[in-house]
């Protein structure tokens, strides 16, 4: 036998099998892609020396391995729904006296093919992009740093070796489902007739309860601290509920309206409603995935965008001036001489270092948790009450560093709340009662907690102190936060700011532990951790929008074979040719924008409890979260529209075609 | 006044790049009188299958006509058709073409549940058939379900519950076994003997012997006819078995 007939076998059914195979090519080189960039942008910003790079290259290489299990499991469907439909024509190899040997010879040349086009096509794209994206992230980072060009060998040598160990799992299950099917049965084994689901109630029902369990507690978690233990189980039991709702939830609410005889019997909802039933039976698990894909990449990116376009803001909220020194105050009588010497020791290492300090302000700060319950704050307490963590000031201070200054009286007090919480007008703090005004844009914000109380005078603030230290075994902790600017490009600020984390000597300075930040340094600090994860989360949207796609194509292609032989019927009984057009569309729409419609009741669930762990990641304003959920929903409907109308393109053509 | 009438029928078919002409139909030109049994025989390839379909609208003609009770079916606008087919036409197929979607029941419903009839009528006008062709068992059952003549029942429930002008049969019995087809060809006879028009295309000897006339049809004309008049189905056998040896054997002269 020739011995080009294999590889030529292989290369005509590809080519036969096109609406199969391309998107299954793009799919792997994509995946081949992504990989090799992230694994190369790893290397380049080692190469590049760039400040705080260790912390960059193990985000990004985390976030390799998980992509790489991603994309194998991305292949593996592909893959597996290419060889499902593929089955007959096996079939058909085997009754022509093709052994099954051959077939898998045949299998073999395919997936070597296959392969080598996606390397190709991957890891060319790869190169071409991965530059790119290194500046990208350099400009997400805002770190200077030298643009470095290498081609790492390394990281092509890992992706091959990662896929290839990929493509033969493939082509050995492959071969295994080959192996363990007989020629009449792949012949005929898409023709296998369907039963009709049942319902089952119970797991419908406890669909609902899970998601509802679910909702219950992303919408009812009260402090960032709940926010974070309850998120995981929230995400499962809804994730659960999903997966149940469309399995048995779907199918019993279809037989319900097949029950309802004069919904039912109307031309459009005959058709409709029990084409659903089997299509959701087919693909409840599959719709199910895209609800869940999707919600996780809305909400990775709309989290991802907020953090980033928040962050800014919440760090200027942090520091009125470039640079700040904070240190703690000790005993209560001598307070407010501690400052002064504190202040007194600062000046004169400033001296030393000859770092000017300019428009200096020195704020006396009290941070405590407190339990509120309908506008009663109090330190001890408990029950239902939530807790929330306060920073106290004196109206003194504050005025030092607002716009507007403010003009309590006794008896008064104002309440910063950056999340825009808005708190009565009475409240009181450990049984003493306030007329309080909530300011819901201030200009400071003490990083960790939630609200900030200004009192009138200094001594509400001690007064406050001491009752909390009669109740904590004397426990007292007074800060004191001095803040200050300093010229551009002071030669030693670096090692001012360093000598200030040591030697302090409490009976000399008032401090005992003291500790400095500066602005610009917190920044960075932001754009490292913020841009990695914002840089990462763009990848990892890449990612799960492949995947979503690929769900997508693959059931509008099974879904257009099967409705082929349907329609074809029921335009011989008498259905016209818009009547056909138009139940297809009901089906389709209703079946591909479902995931979508549930993705985005989950994301407004969500949004409560998401918005306090932003908080707690530094993220102030809740506002900031909602526009950009708002925006990043907007988009991806677009994207799902766009490729709701290509991929219903192939189905159409499928559907209409002629024997 | 014949209720179904086909004039000068012709068929070409194009092929794709516009190369070679097939010619399906010549000249076919023949009468179905009201309440007659008509079945249709020739060898693949003969034109029996497009003629079906021009009868059925399916397809147009090159040239000709098919009138159906006073209505030419070339002067029915595209948007109507359907909706004509649906009202006048019944189909029974080889491959009985029920939907595995629906049970029984409601695939005899969809003409029906299309011409948007309410759902007490339907049950009213689907039961009483169901009974009479033995199917009102297996109503709730499901196409994979049943057997291949249950289904080929189903499918005859599904022509005739819109009462409809003529039935059109395209190899009713093609993918039945032999007690099946027996008791298919018995319920047309019953429905023939009730008044229904039926139209049939055959392969089968014995179920052409069943019908009131048998048209032949070789390279797209019709080429003779039998009737049955008082004879009975064996000695109809007998007779369509002889025309074929003549039409396979002996071309024009055997006429």
């Amino acid at each position: 036998m020739n011995k080009f007939f294999y590889p030529k076998l292989a290369i005509t059914s590809m080519r036969k099998n096109k609406t199969m195979y391309f998107p299954y090519l793009i799919a792997s080189a994509l995946c081949i892609a992504i990989y090799y960039i992230m694994d190369s942008v790893r290397l380049m910003v080692i190469a590049s020396g760039m400040e705080g790079r260790e912390n960059v290259y193990h985000m990004l290489a985390q976030f390799n391995i998980v992509s790489g299990i991603v994309s194998l499991v991305i292949l593996f469907y592909v893959n597996s729904f290419v060889i499902k439909r593929r089955k007959r024509e096996f079939g058909l190899y085997a009754i022509l006296g093709m052994e099954k040997r051959h077939i898998s010879l045949m299998l073999c040349w395919e997936v070597l093919l296959l392969s080598l086009l996606s390397f190709a096509a991957g890891i060319a794209c790869g190169i071409l992009f991965s530059q790119l994206m290194f500046l990208l992230l350099l400009q997400i980072l805002h770190i200077p740093a030298e643009l470095t060009f290498i081609l790492p060998v390394d990281s092509i040598g890992k992706t091959v070796v990662w896929f290839v160990i990929g493509f033969i799992i493939l082509l050995i299950f492959d071969i295994i489902s080959i192996w363990r099917t007989n020629a009449i049965q792949l012949l005929y084994s898409a023709k296998a007739g369907e039963r009709e689901p049942k319902a089952r109630w119970a797991l419908a029902l406890m669909g609902l309860l899970a998601l509802g369990g679910g909702y219950y507690l992303a919408l009812t978690a009260q402090t960032k601290a709940d926010a974070i233990t309850i998120f995981f189980p929230a995400v499962l039991l809804v994730a659960v509920g999903t997966y149940l709702l469309f399995i048995s939830g779907s199918i019993v609410f279809l037989k319900l309206l097949k029950k309802n005889q004069r919904f039912y019997y109307k031309p459009s909802n005959f058709i409709t409603v029990s084409g659903m039933l089997y299509r959701m039976k087919q693909n409840a698990v599959g719709l199910a995935s895209i609800c869940l894909l999707s919600t996780a990449v809305l909400v990775t990116l709309s989290s991802c965008l907020s953090l980033f376009c928040g962050g800014e803001d919440s760090i200027r909220l942090q520091f009125p001036r470039e640079a700040m020194i904070s240190c703690y105050l000790e005993e209560e009588e001598k307070q407010e001489q501690d400052a002064d010497r504190f202040v007194t020791a600062l000046e004169k290492q400033s001296e030393q270092y000859d770092v000017p300090m300019l428009n200096a302000v020195g704020l006396t700060t009290v941070n405590h948790s407190f339990h509120y319950q309908n506008g009663e704050f109090s330190t001890s307490g408990g029950g239902d009450s939530k807790t929330v963590y306060v920073s106290c000031y004196a109206q003194e201070d504050y005025n030092k560093i607002a716009s507007t200054p403010l003009s309590l009286r006794p008896g008064q007090m104002t309440i910063l709340s950056p999340s825009r919480e808005r708190f009565p007008e009475e409240i009181s703090i450990n049984g003493t009662s306030y007329r309080t005004q909530t300011i819901t844009d201030p200009e400071i914000t003490e990083p960790g907690t939630d609200i900030c109380f200004i009192f009138p005078t200094v001594d509400d603030l001690w007064e406050l102190t001491n009752r909390i230290a009669a109740e904590f075994n004397d426990y007292r902790l007074v800060t004191y936060q001095y803040f200050f600017d300093v010229p551009e490009d002071v030669p030693h600020m670096e090692q001012f700011m360093e000598s200030l984390w040591s030697h302090w000597d409490s009976e000399e300075d008032g401090a005992a532990l003291c500790y400095s930040r500066t602005k610009a340094d917190e920044q960075n600090r932001f754009y490292r951790i913020y841009g990695s994860l914002f840089f990462i989360g763009i990848f990892f949207v890449t990612v799960f929008l492949t995947a979503t796609v690929l769900i997508i194509y693959y059931k509008q292609v099974t879904e257009g074979y099967d409705d082929h032989d349907r329609f074809q019927i029921m335009q011989k009984v008498g259905l016209s040719d818009r009547e056909v057009k138009r139940a297809i569309q009901k089906q389709i729409l209703t079946v591909f924008f479902l995931p979508l419609v549930t993705a985005v009741i989950h994301v407004f669930a969500a949004l409560p409890i998401l918005s306090k762990i932003l908080m707690s990641l530094g993220l102030l304003d809740p506002f900031v979260f909602i526009l950009c959920t708002l925006a990043t929903i907007s988009v991806f409907a677009v994207f799902y529209f766009i490729v709701y109308q290509l991929t219903a393109k192939t189905y159409y053509r499928i559907v209409k075609a002629k024997e | 006044m014949p209720l179904l009438t086909v004039n000068h029928l012709k068929k070409i078919y194009t092929t794709r790049f516009g190369g070679n002409q097939v010619q399906a139909l010549s000249d076919v030109t023949f009468s179905v009188e009201e309440g007659e049994y008509v079945a249709i025989m020739g060898e693949s390839g003969s034109g029996k299958t497009t003629l079906l379909n021009i009868l059925a609208s399916l397809d147009q003609p090159t040239s000709g006509s098919v009138i159906l009770n006073n209505v030419e079916l070339g002067s029915i606008p595209d948007r109507q058709l359907s909706a004509f087919r649906r009202e006048n036409l019944g189909f029974v197929f080889q491959d009985f073409n029920l939907l595995d979607t629906f049970s029984l029941y409601d695939n005899i419903a969809l003409p029906l549940v299309l011409s948007r009839r309410t759902p007490k009528e339907i049950q009213r006008r689907l039961l009483p058939l169901a009974q009479m062709l033995g199917i009102d068992a297996l109503l709730k059952k499901y196409p994979y379900e049943v057997s291949g003549g249950q289904k080929q029942r189903a499918a005859v429930a599904r022509a005739l519950i819109t009462d409809p002008q003529i039935v059109l049969a395209d190899e009713p019995t093609g993918a039945l076994d032999s007690k099946s087809t027996d008791s298919l060809l018995r319920i047309f006879e019953e429905i023939n003997r009730m008044g229904q028009t039926i139209f049939m295309v055959t392969h089968s000897l014995k179920a052409a012997s069943h019908a009131n006339r048998v048209l032949f049809i070789k390279d797209g004309v019709v080429f003779h006819q039998l009737y049955k008049g008082a004879a009975s189905n064996e000695e109809m056998y007998q007779h369509i078995s002889d025309a074929l040896t003549v039409l396979a054997t002996g071309g024009k002269n055997g006429e």
